[in-house]
């Protein structure tokens, strides 16, 4: 693996795209890069220039005039490259699903690696989703990549997970997920 | 005169969203700006009039989902007066608490955009470390961070315990210690520089172009939805900012005054909270036209909802601020400002093209 | 509604003048499609009260646009325009919908979603 090789894996740039999505993918998206989740720690960098990317996350469904832009976005970008679609929208167009103008989840136009569900996802969750892609990313530099017969990838969020029992609501306890989160020293 | 075109967008590392505009510039100065958009439309409104009405909340809510509160308030209070039922007043409140603690994160957000758009790093950051408090505190009334579902038809859908309005009341200290900490921002000579004189709107053209929200109240005019009085705003003492400025500087003003109106807002709702029922059921059918309009964070927010009495709504209409607001940024644009200040124009009406192009 | 006033094509931009001299905002304008015939509500507002203006037309009849009165009215009527294939004098569609876009989606004869899909 030569420098180049290497550093990509270690800080790879993200190009986010936002198709036709609500804003609150988008918000996540922007608050995973502000102190509290911190991707930089990462060496994760957003960058607004599709050339010098290796990550696109995409968020909100494909619709008639965006696809374009997002097809554009990606032929643009340097191989080796991944893409993550970012919440219900980006994956499969969610609860704009019957909507006339969307066409679907962001693989109706780009080839998508890992998929994000929620509705929004967690910043844990897309900072889990780009460290999944990194892995991929990875066997794509080294062309060891195959297709896990598990199908796609797909990042596990609460949405799977054991609710909590009841009573924990009642006497409203903070979500079972806060826990999980950076504790903040200024509170 | 040579003129060039330059196309500013629809991916642009400034605005979150996708939004074009072609400037045609001599030399540095825009003379004239044509907004593009419809790179996020998706066809809400047709969706409305297919899903149940029960359905509708949530897909109200997620026309924009920086403003998840304010849409589902408007939707549901709409189809409340289609029913002819209210909610009972405790609802009122939550509700009237998580529309301000809504208007508090979304106008935290703005300002970091803002510092963001300017190359102001550390403003932007330290901003959003402060909204991440506020999104603790809705999580922990609603469940989840950006989409809240409080709203259902005939009031809310979770009621607030004590511990619950305790532990808000902490957060405001903390935003209000946070953000007084950081208020000296609006001093800073470099915010001065960029923002002040910088996206004229004069009061007639705000008027004239029908402005609404704060870009309304920077440009002198008294323009609050919220002195209407619904939910519980008509029981708590406010009065509308209003500064005269009529630039982006002016437009920071309100936003930053408005965030310790919202502070205050709320520590009035927990003091005056009411106990009781928090839903009043009704199967009413839904029948006649109603107009709902509630005072979102970018401005009033149109709601017009048609029943033909049948299980299905037949039409619902949505006007969002920004959509007001897209010609008086236009008009702001095309004074001849430098093209370096185009992000911070548009963004001194803090554009939410989402809900814009529903 | 309250204060509604029933117009047609030749009062419309009478009645809208004198919500101008009324020193009214235009807040925005609905589009209805009733079946047979179609309607456009104007809605007014000076800040205590609004005002509307319910303007009846056939498919295919052109309506006069607002926009020399009320500038902000531009995006308002082409929305319309894109969104239900009505007529209004001096605008064009294509402010919202792609070309492949379904054409006029939001009338109730329009399927719902493209089969294409
Ligand atoms: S997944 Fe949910 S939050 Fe994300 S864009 Fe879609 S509707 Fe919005």
């Amino acid at each position: 693996m030569g420098i180049v090789e290497k550093s990509r894996l270690k800080s790879p740039w993200i190009l986010h795209y936002d198709c036709s999505s609500c804003n609150g993918c988008d918000i996540e998206i922007l608050a995973c890069l502000t102190p509290y989740y911190d991707i930089e720690r990462f060496g994760i960098l957003s960058k607004g220039n599709p050339k010098h990317s290796d990550v696109l996350l995409v968020t909100g469904g494909v619709n008639h005039r965006n696809k374009t832009v997002l097809k554009n976005l990606y032929d643009q970008m340097p191989a080796p490259k991944v893409v993550i679609a970012i919440g219900a929208c980006g994956s499969t167009g969610g609860i704009f699903h019957n909507c006339y103008n969307i066409l679907g989840g962001a693989d109706k136009i780009v080839p998508v690696d890992v998929y994000v569900p929620g509705c929004p996802p967690r910043p844990e969750a897309i900072i889990d989703g780009v460290v999944k892609a990194l892995d991929k990313l990875k066997h794509l530099q080294n062309g060891t990549w195959k297709e896990p017969e598990t199908g796609p990838i797909v990042v596990e969020t609460a949405v799977g997970a054991k609710p909590a029992p009841a009573a924990k609501y009642a006497n409203a306890a903070p979500a079972p997920t806060l826990n999980s989160q950076p504790t903040n020293k200024e509170a | 005169m040579v003129k060039s075109t330059i196309t500013f967008g629809p991916q642009h590392p400034v605005f979150p969203e996708p939004i074009q505009f072609i400037l045609k510039v001599v030399d540095e100065k825009v003379v004239l700006a044509e907004p593009q958009i419809g790179y996020v439309h998706r066809g809400i409104e047709k969706a409305f009039e297919l899903n149940d009405p029960k359905d509708n909340i949530f897909l109200a809510e997620r026309i924009c989902g920086i403003c998840p509160a304010p849409h589902t308030t408007a939707y549901v209070r709409g189809v409340e007066s289609l029913m002819g039922i209210e909610a009972p007043p405790r609802a009122k409140y939550i509700r009237t608490i998580m529309n301000e603690l809504n208007r508090i994160h979304s106008h935290i957000l703005w300002a970091g955009l803002l510092g963001d758009a300017i190359g102001f790093e550390s403003y932007f950051m330290q901003t959003w470390n402060y909204r991440e408090k506020v999104l603790d505190a809705i999580e922990k009334i609603s469940g989840h961070r950006v989409t809240y579902a409080m709203n259902a038809i005939g009031g809310v859908r979770r009621d607030m315990t004590n511990e619950q309005l305790r532990g808000l009341e902490k957060t405001m200290d903390y935003v209000e210690s946070s953000l007084e900490n950081i208020e000296d921002v609006m001093k800073d000579y470099t915010i001065k520089k960029r923002t002040q004189g910088i996206g004229i709107l004069t009061e007639e053209e705000a008027r004239r172009d029908g402005a609404v929200g704060p870009t309304a109240r920077a440009s002198g005019i008294s323009q609050d939805l919220r002195t209407s009085g619904y939910d519980a705003y008509g029981d708590l003492k406010f009065e509308p900012v209003v500064v005269n400025n009529c630039d982006s500087y002016g437009r920071f003003a309100v936003r930053w005054q408005e965030l310790k109106q919202s502070i205050d807002l709320i520590r009035q709702c927990i003091v005056k909270m009411p106990s009781g029922e928090i839903l009043t059921k009704s199967n009413n059918p839904m029948n006649g036209e109603a107009i709902s309009r509630v005072e979102a964070p970018r401005g009033e927010l149109f709601y017009y909802i048609k029943g033909n009495g049948s299980k299905k709504l037949e039409r619902v209409k949505v006007r969002t601020p920004t959509f007001a607001n897209i010609i008086p940024t236009v008009t702001m644009l095309s004074k001849g400002c430098q093209v370096a200040d185009v992000s911070v124009i548009v963004l001194s009406m803090d554009p939410c093209i989402s809900c814009t192009e529903r | 509604m309250q204060n509604e006033i029933q117009v047609n094509s030749a009062t419309l931009i009478g009645e809208t003048l004198k919500m101008l001299e009324a020193k009214m905002r235009f807040a925005t304008a609905t589009c209805l499609d009733i079946g047979d015939h179609f309607e456009i509500i104007y809605h007014f507002d000076n800040g205590n009260e609004m005002k509307h203006l319910r303007l009846s037309f056939k498919d295919g009849e052109e309506v006069p646009s607002i926009r020399a009165l009320y500038a902000c009215a531009r995006f308002i009527e082409s929305e319309i325009v894109d969104l239900f294939g009505v007529k209004i004098s001096g605008v064009s569609a294509g402010l919202l919908l792609g070309s492949d876009s379904p054409v006029a989606p939001m009338r109730k004869s329009a399927p719902a979603k493209s089969e294409v899909n």
